[in-house]
């Protein structure tokens, strides 16, 4: 009798337990609330203190009365791979951060619903909406150009090109970040695609001995080069004005090459069975208006996707626009990064 | 006289240790004390693993066989010691055990090996060199301990409660071999036990310690149980 | 409280403890075979499906890294330990308590403090070039595998240190006094002797440290050449950023598999060496002693070298986190712990932090106890191997491969999936804490406990767990160290509406605000090192208790 009350007991503690953890069935009042929600896939940097999100939610919300969720995935590709990972049973409405190089795969992945935001012909460049293609499964929130950034004050020369990184006084002088898990990192290869095509991995092997590091993020690759331990690091062409703003120094340098300049746009896209799809499309109209892309360009750095919004004095001031833009293939980049990886670690 | 303890003093809370002792050369001296009385204290300043207590002025002086040994290490007094569960170094064969000494005074592996071999033997433990101390039994731990400690002919023995990790039959066996062993090698022995009859039937001289002080000393024949 | 009453709860708690135990092993298993699936389907989900490199080659310097990183660890660990158990000096107290700092500050923080001291432009070389009128920094080791072996090994060394003082101190003097005794020297008897007795805290101690550098990801990245791949960067890489399921099982399978290998093979080390300690049953501790004349000198150095090594990059953190980075010039400030103090996501952070971490470190004690005391009493002669293994398992698997696989099976995360996830995989190191003290319980004291009392659990509760209370109670510290510091389970399962410590620390410094990003990692690394020192209290009072 003892081991059978014993049994029971622990049977019934396992069964609620494991029910505990398991989805529970919506019912009619939670999905009342759920429409009342619109949830976004986003990433750390984005929706930080320090990032425009905290600000885009105070508005969004104040606006229309939604209550606007950040989902915290890490970074822009784990937020993407989990819109993958959920595709049949999506837990979000939107997501943000996909940019012109993981576009292809969004595209291909089949997780997002074509939809235009209000005005956005209007509001956006052509040349800025067709980097994600122009079926409107993405819609751009903002850009910039990749860039090398130059410590001034360093004994090192200032470097000119591209080629020119490859020369040997810039022994162990350069700071990139992993193409595997990071978009500067990922950028900078592409960046050498589409200068030297198929000659790229000539030019790898030679800039190989200059690499100091592959720091698997810009956050702790730019630490590094701010922290001395190298005079060149990849990273964005508004990073002067970034310094200027808030370090009021102009030490670090964001370099122009001649040879052209690769650009990231990064999107946002309504995902496909978006629990709330109203919700989602009032939110992706609200990110193309000027009150929020005018929080952009101060706490993520990179030029609103609107070209209505005034650009603050240090971008103005310091923030070297390059004159030529290229691109390469997404598929050829990431066949290139397999191979460059390869190369660097023979 | 061949051994010499002056002015052992060492103080806890619960107890001093404050006496002074003599030996004749080959004799065995049973120190007998309830538990607690300092008895394995006694040897271990005698052995130098532990340092005395300052006494006003007077210091402690250990004398061997004419010499001071007071503050020499413990591996150059000329001593050895028999713990009460042998110590044996568990990670080494009996061999080992037993050649280690030898092999810290530079004897080659091979040629210590040899010696404790022939010890071994003497020990009735031929057969046992490749065994290890956790497959022995207590006797035969205790007599590879007394191999390991008088294969480098200590001329001072020290003995702590020798005989209480072994069974009651073979009690007998062992103290009769500590007692053949001594008249063989001429060592000098001091034991401490809490055992009247071991005493009695091993040692010369027997000194009965009572928190720290020397009771009594005298032949074991006059010992009587009733001072203890 | 009458019988009847008491044996009640005491069987809905034994069914309690029982149920969680079988749900924290669930926890593991079923999402590491979620994580291994992807071997058996025949179809990539996404991303490239060929190896950058050669696995061998990834295999043998994921190896590389960490068994020379052990060694290290090793070196320090073993001398330093000697003087923490035996010696009173100067700074004692401070190596003590930063001991528990490996497990909780993220290691991301930690590479940018030795980045500061080691670095390039760190502490070291702008004293030297200053100094020597160099236009070159001359310490350039940082950015290889020597720059890893050293954070590494500096940075896990006193997980070694603190294992092995704690053998040390409570060892037996018998073996080393008789070796003095037959005319070994100091050094001889701890080469010949001592070794020996704490060989089986070395090994017991080595493998956590072991477990670190493989897993290692960060450090190994920063500091790697450039391509450098370990096993758990190519699986972060697969499973993560390229989402190549088949990839990511292939790699999770064999670096699970080699993981406990070498685990299964020192825990055999360990068993075999763990009965030549020689530990006494009352555990006396030996009164420690101010350093030898001879000694002041060799240990003035070695406390230099960890003091220039160790607490230094520490130091610069905690220096770090009061200052504000304005282009290479570091301005103090205490506006990082002002913005921190008057952050409601901080508070919020900590709150969630400390439930979570003391419910974690609540289950796994629950659930190591439950699978320590089965073991010892089905198995007191240690004959089944298979039921022996089951607490290895979990320390060879990472928590990537385990986040893989409940990010499978658990399409939304919540608080009690991340508590069982962390559950899962840090229970084995409560069971080492436990079972060690338990499986020395003389049988004599186990039968009498039983032959005392009709009610089986009484035996339990008034003998066998105050006889592993010491072990309790570390057990509670390290696993609540563990949760509190682990960042990955959390970002992976996504939950929303949660933040911890951690992934505070990781959102700061992932988004460039290092110095801000300092201060909530000291703050986690004082909270686990208030918990190591309460555990290490109760110890202490506790030591006497058998």
């Amino acid at each position: 009798m003892r081991r059978q009350n014993f049994a029971f007991l622990f049977i019934s503690i396992i069964s609620v337990l494991v029910l505990s953890c398991t989805k529970s069935t919506k019912n009619s009042a939670t999905k009342q609330l759920r429409q009342k929600e619109v949830v976004v896939y986003s990433y750390d940097s984005f929706i930080g203190e320090w990032g425009p999100g905290p600000q885009i939610k105070n508005q969004f919300e104040s606006d229309t009365g939604y209550t606007l969720i950040f989902i915290n995935c890490g970074d822009s590709v784990q937020a993407f791979n989990r819109a993958v990972l959920e595709k049949n049973n999506v837990q979000a409405d939107v997501l943000i951060g996909v940019d012109n190089y993981l576009a292809d795969k969004a595209r291909s992945s089949d997780i997002l619903t074509p939809y235009k935001p209000k005005n956005a012909d209007r509001l956006i460049a052509p040349e800025i909406s067709g980097s994600l293609g122009n079926d409107w499964l993405l819609t751009p929130y903002d850009y910039n150009h990749f860039s090398f950034v130059y410590d001034t004050k360093s004994t090192v020369p200032c470097p000119a090109s591209l080629e020119d990184l490859t020369k040997s006084v810039y022994q162990k002088k350069i700071i990139l970040m992993d193409p595997r898990t990071s978009t500067p990192g990922l950028g900078f290869v592409a960046w050498t695609v589409a200068v030297f095509g198929e000659k790229y991995i000539d030019y790898w092997k030679a800039l190989k001995p200059n690499i100091l590091t592959m720091a698997p993020g810009w956050s702790a690759g730019y630490g590094l080069f701010t922290n001395g331990e190298a005079p060149l690091v990849i990273s964005y062409a508004t990073d002067t004005a970034y310094h200027v703003e808030n370090d009021k120094s102009n030490r670090f340098a964001a370099l122009l090459f001649d040879e052209g300049h690769i650009r990231q746009v990064e999107g946002y896209g309504l995902l496909k069975g978006a629990p709330n799809e109203e919700g989602a499309k009032s939110f992706m109209d609200f990110m193309l208006s000027d009150k929020a892309q005018s929080y952009l360009p101060l706490t993520q750095w990179m030029y609103p996707a609107n070209k209505n919004v005034t650009l603050p004095d240090c971008y103005k001031t310091s923030a070297p626009v390059p004159k030529k833009t290229i691109s390469a293939d997404p598929v050829q980049v990431n066949q290139a990064v397999e191979k460059v990886m390869q190369l660097l670690a023979e | 006289m061949y051994f010499s303890a002056q002015n052992i003093y060492k103080a806890w809370d619960t107890v001093t240790v404050d006496f002074s002792f003599t030996a004749e050369h080959g004799t065995m001296t049973a120190i007998v004390g309830p538990s607690g009385s300092g008895k394995s204290t006694v040897l271990r300043l005698i052995a130098g693993l532990e340092q005395p207590d300052a006494h006003g002025t007077s210091e402690m002086h250990i004398f061997l066989d004419g010499n001071e040994t007071t503050h020499l290490s413990p591996g150059r007094r000329d001593t050895g010691m028999v713990m009460q569960n042998g110590a044996l170094f568990l990670h080494l064969t009996v061999e080992d055990n037993v050649s280690y000494g030898l092999e810290c005074r530079g004897f080659s592996k091979k040629e210590s090996r040899v010696q404790a071999e022939s010890f071994l033997a003497k020990f009735n433990l031929a057969g046992f060199a490749k065994r290890y101390p956790e497959t022995l039994s207590g006797g035969e731990a205790q007599r590879v301990a007394l191999a390991r400690t008088l294969i480098v002919h200590p001329k001072l023995v020290l003995f702590d409660e020798p005989l209480s990790a072994v069974d009651a039959p073979l009690r007998k066996k062992l103290a009769d071999d500590i007692r053949a062993m001594q008249r063989e090698t001429g060592f000098t022995g001091i034991m401490v036990t809490h055992d009247i009859e071991e005493a009695k039937a091993i040692s010369d001289t027997i000194i009965l310690l009572e928190k720290g002080k020397m009771k009594w000393q005298g032949n074991p024949s006059a010992f009587s149980e009733e001072l203890f | 409280m009458n019988r009847y009453c008491r044996n009640t709860i005491q069987r809905a708690a034994a069914a309690l403890s029982l149920a969680l135990s079988v749900i924290v092993l669930l926890s593991f298993a079923v999402p590491l075979v979620a994580a291994i699936s992807p071997l058996a389907g025949s179809t990539q989900q996404s991303g490239a499906s060929e190896f950058h490199v050669p696995l061998l080659s990834i295999i043998i310097f994921t190896f590389k890294e960490a068994l020379l990183s052990t060694a290290l660890a090793l070196m320090i660990g073993i001398p330093a330990g000697f003087l923490v158990a035996k010696r009173n000096f100067l700074g004692r107290k401070l190596l003590v308590s930063l001991s528990s700092v490996p497990l909780c500050i993220p290691s991301l923080i930690v590479a940018l403090g030795y980045v500061s001291t080691f670095g390039r432009s760190g502490w070291f070389n702008q004293i030297l070039m200053h100094c020597f009128h160099l236009t070159e920094p001359p310490i350039t080791f940082l950015y290889s595998l020597a720059g890893i072996v050293f954070t590494q090994g500096f940075y896990n060394f006193p997980l070694i240190m603190m294992t092995v003082a704690d053998t040390w101190s409570s060892l037996s003097t018998e073996q080393s006094d008789s070796a003095l005794l037959l005319g070994a020297s100091k050094w001889r008897v701890f080469k010949t002797i001592t070794f020996f007795q704490i060989l089986p805290a070395v090994v017991s101690s080595s493998i956590p440290v072991f477990l670190y550098c493989f897993f290692s990801f960060m450090i190994i990245l920063l500091f790697g050449a450039p391509g450098c791949t370990t096993l758990e960067v190519a699986l972060y890489h697969s499973a993560r950023s390229t989402l190549s399921f088949k990839d990511a099982a292939l790699i999770a399978l064999v670096e699970t598999c080699c993981a406990f290998i070498i685990v299964f093979v020192y825990t055999l080390l360990e068993n075999k060496s763990s009965r030549l300690k020689g530990l006494s049953f009352s555990e006396e501790r030996q009164e420690r002693t101010p350093l030898l004349k001879k000694e002041i000198l060799p240990a003035s150095l070695f406390l230099f070298i960890i003091a220039v090594c160790f607490v230094t990059p520490l130091a610069s953190i905690v220096f770090s986190s009061f200052c504000k980075r304005s282009v290479t010039v570091l301005q103090p400030t205490l506006s990082a712990w002002k913005s921190l103090f008057t952050s409601k996501d901080f508070f919020a952070a900590l709150c969630t932090t400390l439930y979570t971490a003391l419910a974690t470190a609540l289950i796994c004690t629950v659930t190591s106890f439950v699978y320590a005391l089965l073991l010892k009493i089905k198995d007191p002669f240690a004959r089944h191997t298979f039921w022996r293994a089951v607490p290895i398992l979990p320390m060879s698997v990472s928590s990537v491969v385990i986040s893989l696989g409940m990010t499978l099976l658990v399409r939304r995360g919540s608080v009690i999936t991340l508590i069982l996830a962390q559950a899962s995989l840090f229970w084995p190191f409560a069971f080492r804490q436990i079972y060690v003290p338990l499986s020395k319980m003389p049988d004599a004291i186990c039968d009498a406990a039983r032959l005392l009392s009709p009610y089986k659990l009484d035996a339990v509760i008034k003998i066998y767990i105050p006889y592993c209370a010491k072990g309790l109670v570390s057990a509670f510290g390290f696993c609540f160290a563990l949760s509190a510091g682990d960042a990955t389970i959390p970002l992976v399962l996504a939950i929303p509406h949660f933040d911890t410590l951690s992934l505070f620390t990781y959102r700061l410094a992932g988004g460039y605000h290092f110095n801000e990003s300092f201060a909530p990692g000291i703050i986690l690394g004082l909270l686990c090192a208030l918990f190591f020192l309460l555990s290490n209290i109760c110890k202490e009072k506790n030591h006497n208790v058998l």
